[in-house]
């Protein structure tokens, strides 16, 4: 293949699991942040529906993605209405590897937020400061390791999702076909070569989100260790 | 219709809290013993159990009120609580904790009379946290840690002060430090405070009124030296055992002793291995049982303090008698049922009180 | 921080609605085809987008069971373009395409490994002791199926059935043979052309291996049907053919009678012609 096409493969899939990860995230924090603080009815059936897609075969999230975002499924006329295609565009590829990190994604958001004292967010309330901003002083810094911890997990799911995605994007060149896709056709094509190239490609994406992850994780201790803050 | 105000019933698990208070001094304290209910009541105050039904009001500020169907959230409610583990924030440094409320401090009344100066940097004053300000945490002592604890709750422009045991966590040469600015910060500011306290001390130092706790009940409320060694709170003292403190200002000292002089006129010899200045105040402490009574003055006796007084009223104990006498301060003092007898104590004998100087405990 | 959060949060509102509005129905022929016709599709597509009225076209790559499955659930295909004629007659019969169009049919052939010498002449010599290992795909896959029962025909099964090896499916039966861990392999033509080191050393006849046929269906209701259509057409056009051609496919069967036991409605279709060009 050439240069150009293992660099869009590459890009495409960077933009994939970014954007899951971003899309998924305010989404996980909400959820994880109830179900750490809070106790309701019906609790145990939000756990086990949101494991889900970890617990069902990639294929079966991906049939159930393309019925929930195809024009035939219950939700066409929706699409329809907003002329919008969502199948077969790397949004829905981009959709398909959230849904499958969200279970990583709340499941680390939800310790980290259990871990922090909840009384420190009644004193900070007690101090005048709201809610919403209770948790982006107080609760979110305390919770960073762990969110993080949880976003890494995320995004090397999507970097590597395939079986989802095969179904609701498709697998087409220079559109939706990432690099998971694109070892598979080549695989199945007989193209060995094309394969291992991208499985090259693929390990040097991983490792890359890997070291990021790695610096990020380590600030904050940096900080403590410094000279008067 | 008083400034402040408490009226609640909340259940919990082990056992059911009731209140009705309604109080003007300034420094109300709330005294009893582990799992009473005291926190649960700053819990009412703070707005946490709405289901209580509650009415508070504090520093005139109604906050809730069932009736009204006035509930006021825990942003809005302006109460500078400092928590029993002092809760400090712990990815924050000392200033950003200190500064961490001073938003709603815009526009509220100023707490020294001079109101001028920003709250925040009259809580650093008065609490000395200066040498702190750039400090994480976790590098502080326990000592610093209520003062900075203190500080933020000041900062934030509160209406009142809410103190759950501050000095509990400090031990006793820690609590001698922290318990002076605890002093200036009721004095120089001025609060509405809620200390919540087991140490009788604490609550006849710091306290103009006392509400006495136990299991859920108020047994006792009223000004901390008489509540304090009434028949219902006694037992709960005397794990502690100081049923008497005075107030003194010093007079002369001597080599290991001083004299002082209470505002009643009584004139106490305490011993005192390093010089104090006079004029000094002390606060010293004396428990009951260590106060002999003498039916007829003693001869030459080791004691160095033996005071003339006048019986006022005898109250029966679990094991003995208490003898309320006025000496010019109240005191109470506790001898064997059969002494009483033996003495035909009554109210209204003149008595001799003889205490050994060293009985005579000098607070902080 | 305070502040920079709402406009956080509306740059990532405005980033997903431009996203939204960016995946809007392209006004393009999408065509789901089986990943074996990866090679000659994509310059029979180039083609096509230059014939006069012709359409550029994308194409969507996949197992010909997973496209049908695709189709079913509303995805965006016009056309479908199956290795397996059976698919597109099913959809057709479940009412989602038109009638299936045969376009190409592909044959069985048996490949060796450059190791093994020249020996194998007739079917027979497919037992002899030079054949250690002969790869076959799994039954699941239609060629699996082809291939035992044409051993089975052979009355060969039960020799060569401790030599078999499965493989996953077809590409991997070749790679087999390429990198000499089997002698010999049953694979397509179209398959056995990618070969680097293996041969074809039997050519399946026509009357002993089923009708192996692709066919095209125009999936009902799509917008750009007439283009579908068209492309369709095009797929009988020399040029298409010759592509075709290349990729190791064979012309289209005169019927759409498929496997050793025909359905019970089989599409008979006679003589097919490929229709003019329109003017």
């Amino acid at each position: 293949m050439s240069r150009a096409e293992l660099l869009s493969m590459t890009g495409l899939t960077l933009q994939v699991a970014l954007v899951a990860t971003a899309f998924a995230l305010p989404f996980a924090l909400a959820l994880a942040y109830t179900l750490a603080r809070r106790d309701f009815p019906g609790k145990p059936l939000v756990q086990a529906l949101l494991a889900l897609p970890m617990v069902l075969p990639p294929v079966a999230v991906g049939i159930a993605l393309l019925l929930a975002l195809g024009r035939r499924g219950p939700l066409g006329p929706l699409w329809s209405l907003l002329d919008v295609e969502l199948v077969f565009s790397w949004w829905a590829a981009a959709i398909a590897a959230a849904i499958v990190g969200f279970p990583l994604l709340v499941r680390a958001c939800e310790q980290a937020f259990a871990d922090v004292d909840p009384r420190l967010e009644r004193v900070s309330r007690s101090l005048g400061v709201g809610r919403w901003q209770t948790f982006w002083r107080v609760t979110l810094p305390l919770a960073r390791r762990g969110v993080l911890y949880g976003v890494v997990l995320a995004f090397s799911r999507a970097l590597g999702e395939f079986g989802a995605t095969a179904i609701v994007a498709g697998i087409l060149p220079g559109r939706t076909e990432t690099l998971a896709l694109g070892i598979y056709s080549r695989v199945q094509l007989g193209d060995d070569a094309g394969a291992l190239t991208l499985c090259g490609a693929s390990f040097v994406l991983a490792l890359s989100a890997m070291l990021v992850a790695e610096t990020w994780l380590r600030r904050p201790r940096r900080r403590f260790e410094g000279p008067g803050a | 219709m008083s400034a402040n105000a408490i009226r609640a019933r909340v259940t919990r698990r082990s056992f059911q809290l009731e209140l009705d208070l309604a109080w003007d001094e300034r420094v109300l304290v709330v005294f009893g013993p582990s799992g009473a209910g005291k926190s649960t009541l700053f819990e009412v105050v703070l707005g946490l159990h709405p289901d209580a039904r509650p009415l508070v009001r504090i520093g005139g500020t109604l906050l809730d009120d069932p009736d009204l169907r006035r509930r006021t959230p825990l942003e809005r409610r302006g109460l500078g609580w400092v928590p029993q583990d002092m809760l400090l924030f712990p990815h924050l440094t000392v200033k950003e904790n200190l500064r961490f409320g001073v938003a709603r401090s815009s526009g509220s009344r100023p707490l020294m009379g001079s109101g001028s100066q920003p709250l925040l940097e009259t809580a650093i004053e008065v609490l000395e946290l200066g040498p702190l300000l750039a400090r994480r945490v976790d590098e502080i002592s326990g000592g610093e840690r209520q003062r900075v604890a203190m500080g933020r709750a000041l900062a934030s422009a509160p209406r009142a002060l809410l103190l759950d045991e501050p000095l509990a966590s400090l031990d006793l040469a820690l609590r001698a430090r922290v318990l002076p600015y605890l002093l200036r910060v009721r004095d120089e500011l001025d609060l509405p405070i809620l200390y919540i306290t087991h140490d009788p001390d604490e609550a006849m130092i710091v306290g103009d009124r006392a509400v006495v706790i136990d299991a859920g009940r108020v047994v006792a409320d009223g000004p901390p030296a008489r509540v304090l060694w009434s028949r219902a709170v006694l037992p709960l003292s005397e794990a502690l055992g100081l049923e008497n403190v005075l107030e003194a200002r010093v007079l002369e000292t001597a080599t290991d002793h001083l004299i002082a002089r209470t505002p009643g006129g009584l004139r106490l010899t305490v011993p005192c291995p390093t010089p104090l200045a006079p004029q000094h105040t002390l606060r010293l402490g004396l428990r009951a049982q260590d106060i002999l009574i003498a039916a007829d003055p003693p001869g030459r006796i080791s004691a160095r303090n033996v005071l003339d007084a006048r019986v006022v009223t005898l109250e029966t104990a679990t094991d003995g008698v208490l003898v309320h006498v006025d000496a010019g301060e109240p005191l109470v003092a506790k001898i064997t049922r059969a002494a009483a007898d033996a003495l035909e104590l009554a109210p209204g004998a003149r008595v001799h009180l003889v205490i050994k100087s060293q009985a005579l405990r000098r607070l902080a | 921080m305070r502040r920079r959060t709402p406009a956080a949060l509306c740059a990532a509102a405005s980033f997903v609605v431009i996203g939204l509005l960016a995946a809007k129905a392209p006004a393009e022929l999408r065509i789901g085809a089986a990943s074996s016709l990866r090679e000659p599709l994509g310059a029979i597509a180039a083609l096509f987008a230059g014939e006069p009225g012709g359409a550029s076209a994308e194409i969507a790559f996949g197992a010909s069971s997973v496209l049908a499955v695709q189709i079913r659930a509303g995805a965006p295909i016009d056309l479908l373009l199956a290795a397996d004629a059976r698919i597109a007659e099913q959809l057709a019969g479940e009412g989602l395409t038109e009638p299936p169009v045969p376009f190409a049919s592909n044959r069985l052939v048996v490949v060796a490994s450059r190791d093994l010498p020249p020996v194998i002449h007739g079917p027979g010599d497919l037992a002899r002791p030079e054949v250690r290992r002969i790869a076959i795909p799994e039954h699941a896959v239609p060629v699996g199926r082809y291939a035992r029962d044409w051993l089975r025909r052979h009355g060969l099964e039960t020799a060569l059935a401790p030599r078999v090896v499965r493989t996953e499916h077809a590409r991997a039966t070749l790679s087999a043979v390429d990198q000499g861990h089997a002698e010999l392999a049953i694979v397509y033509a179209s398959d056995a052309r990618l070969a680097r080191s293996a041969r074809v050393v039997l050519e399946i006849p026509a009357a002993e291996q089923p009708t192996i046929a692709y066919a095209g269906a125009v999936v009902r209701g799509s917008r750009e049907a007439p283009a579908a259509r068209a492309f369709l057409r095009f797929l009988a056009d020399p040029r298409a053919v010759a592509r075709l051609s290349q990729a190791g496919l064979h012309p289209p069967p005169h019927t759409l009678q498929t496997g050793p036991h025909p359905p019970p409605q089989a599409l008979q279709t006679g003589p097919h012609p490929p229709p003019p060009d329109p003017p």
